[in-house]
């Protein structure tokens, strides 16, 4: 009850204000740079607890991304409509949280609207759209988390994605007492309906000149810290906790699935969903012009 | 001798113009700064609040205050103030001073230290604690007007907001209020959760955003230094 002003609707403010701003002689150059999806971020990763981890699914449902940079506007001629978005972002991002490593709570000057729901593992290459991005030195990326709804791209009615904000499904291996033991495991995460990811590392410098794509990357392994989306998850405790050692892990929201679903499972959901809503799990990267 | 006169009598009309201007416009006012902690507080947090249906209630709720100050004027530090006596609505006195009259945005405060005794109750069961929460807080940038005239006492009130304390997340807009983690983790089951049980649980469902805490106490903590607002719930940088 005493939060600030929700994204959405300064978002709406801001770019409309930029509107504004773009009427006058000294707006601040922009340029539109296509963002698309990276699966580089998902190599196969060993966790700290000696699991293969190895994702044939990812998929994630994003809305509304937002480029920032940390210092203020680098145009002295910044026009007033611009430092009206400058003053809206700082305020969206006063509650953010310092995290060695990632920029966060910078200025947002640059988007791209619109929700996207992206499968990391296998839609590499796919563009998502043209990013709206004033001139400067960017050094973050923050989005939002949505649910599935039948109506978005690629959704259908019977989707499983419907209703959750990512499924994550793939296999784990690892090598025990000279036999490989394997589980293939789905993890459905539902994150609130105002979460959002900030301070995502995306380094770019923007000019009037640039042309490259933007990627956008979900990570098994945080390249600044090195720590694993699955670290601390043991997959074959977890599939014998489940009723059944068969090799087959499924773990959802207790508030949403099976509210009696044993506490090992619960707690290794809320670990892996902890994890996945930071920003540690996301970054945006420059692919160059070949 | 004419001019003379005329030059007497023009500059004693201006001079009484501008002391009769100086005299509506400037001067000092007086502003009293209190520190109120709402009904959750004095009254405790019922039932219907919580999403778990657990009521809370606070037996002590001190607030340690440090360089207070507002409208220009820095305000001796007070003794620590318990919140959780019943004020009706006024909050307890922090100081009073006579400020410059006029608007002023300038509100700061510290929230040095902050040691709570309280209670939360469910369906016959009950679960007390005490706990301490010392790192100092600085606020300042609050969202808040004080308006300072020279017929009236100008207020600006330190509200606390508890409810944050039992928060399920430390980034949603809308987060839930629970207590059923914190039941959980009286471990010894003797009634009273402590802050080492809390730093032995686990944070199950609750979400610290990108923020590197791993159990329920670190986590209530971060929420402690959220408490601090202005005149109910106007934010301040932190």
């Amino acid at each position: 009850m005493c939060h600030p002003t929700p994204r959405a609707v300064a978002l709406m403010l801001g770019w409309s204000l930029l509107g504004l701003a773009a009427c006058q002689p000294s707006e601040a150059p922009r340029v539109e740079l296509a963002v698309v999806v990276d699966g580089s971020g998902l190599e196969p990763e060993v966790s700290d607890l000696g699991w293969g981890v190895e994702l044939n699914e990812a998929r994630v449902v994003v809305a509304d991304l937002l480029f920032t940079t940390a210092g203020e506007l680098h145009d002295e001629r910044q026009p007033a409509g611009a430092q009206l978005i400058s003053r809206l972002a700082s305020l969206l991002e006063a509650r953010a949280w310092a995290h060695p490593g990632h920029q966060q709570g910078g200025e947002v000057i640059g988007e791209l609207p619109g929700t996207h729901v992206i499968d990391f593992a296998s839609e590499d290459g796919r563009e998502l759209g043209l990013a709206t991005l004033i001139t400067g030195d960017y050094t973050a990326l923050n989005f939002g988390l949505g649910r599935g709804q039948p109506e978005l791209d690629g959704i259908d009615a019977n989707d499983p994605l419907i209703g959750h904000t990512a499924i994550l499904r793939g296999t784990a291996s690892k090598l025990v007492d000279g036999a490989t033991t394997e589980v293939a495991f789905t993890i459905i995460i539902d994150s609130p309906p105002d979460r959002e990811i900030i301070g995502a590392p995306f380094e770019a410098s923007v000019t009037e000149a640039s042309s490259f794509e933007i990627g956008l990357r979900m990570l098994l392994r945080d390249s600044l810290e090195g720590d694993r989306l699955f670290d601390g998850i043991d997959f074959a405790a977890l599939d014998a906790a489940d009723g059944e050692a068969d090799g087959q892990l499924l773990l959802v929201d207790p508030d949403e699935g099976d509210p009696q679903q044993v506490a090992a499972l619960s707690d290794a959901y809320y670990a892996i969903r902890r994890e996945f809503q930071t920003h540690d799990v996301f970054d945006a990267i420059t692919h160059l012009d070949p | 001798m004419i001019i003379s006169h005329r030059i007497h009598k023009f500059t004693l009309v201006c001079l009484t113009a501008i002391a009769f201007t100086t005299a509506c416009t400037g001067g000092e006012g007086e502003l009293e700064v209190r520190a109120w902690g709402e009904e959750f507080i004095e009254e405790g947090i019922p039932a219907t609040e919580l999403a778990d249906g657990w009521a809370v209630s606070f037996d002590r709720f001190e607030v340690e205050l440090r360089d207070v100050s507002a409208a220009g004027v820095a305000l001796p530090d007070p003794a620590p103030l318990d919140l959780a006596q019943p004020s009706e609505g006024m909050g307890q006195l922090i100081g009073r001073a006579s400020v410059a009259t006029g608007d002023h945005d300038d509100a700061r405060f510290t929230i040095a230290a902050v040691e709570i005794e309280g209670r939360a109750s469910k369906d016959g069961v009950e679960k007390t604690f005490a706990w301490s929460f010392d790192t100092a807080v600085e606020y300042s940038n609050c969202e808040t007007l004080t308006q300072v005239s020279r017929d009236a006492v100008a207020q600006l009130q330190i509200t606390v907001h508890a409810d944050h304390l039992f928060y399920d997340s430390l980034v949603s807009e809308e987060p839930d209020l629970r207590f059923d983690a914190i039941a959980q983790a009286d471990t010894d089951a003797d009634g009273i959760v402590t802050q080492a049980e809390l730093a032995s649980a686990g944070l199950g469902a609750y979400d610290p955003g990108n923020l590197e805490i791993d159990d329920l106490w670190g986590f209530v903590s971060a929420q402690a230094q959220t408490m601090g607002h202005v005149d109910g719930e106007g934010h301040c940088e932190s």
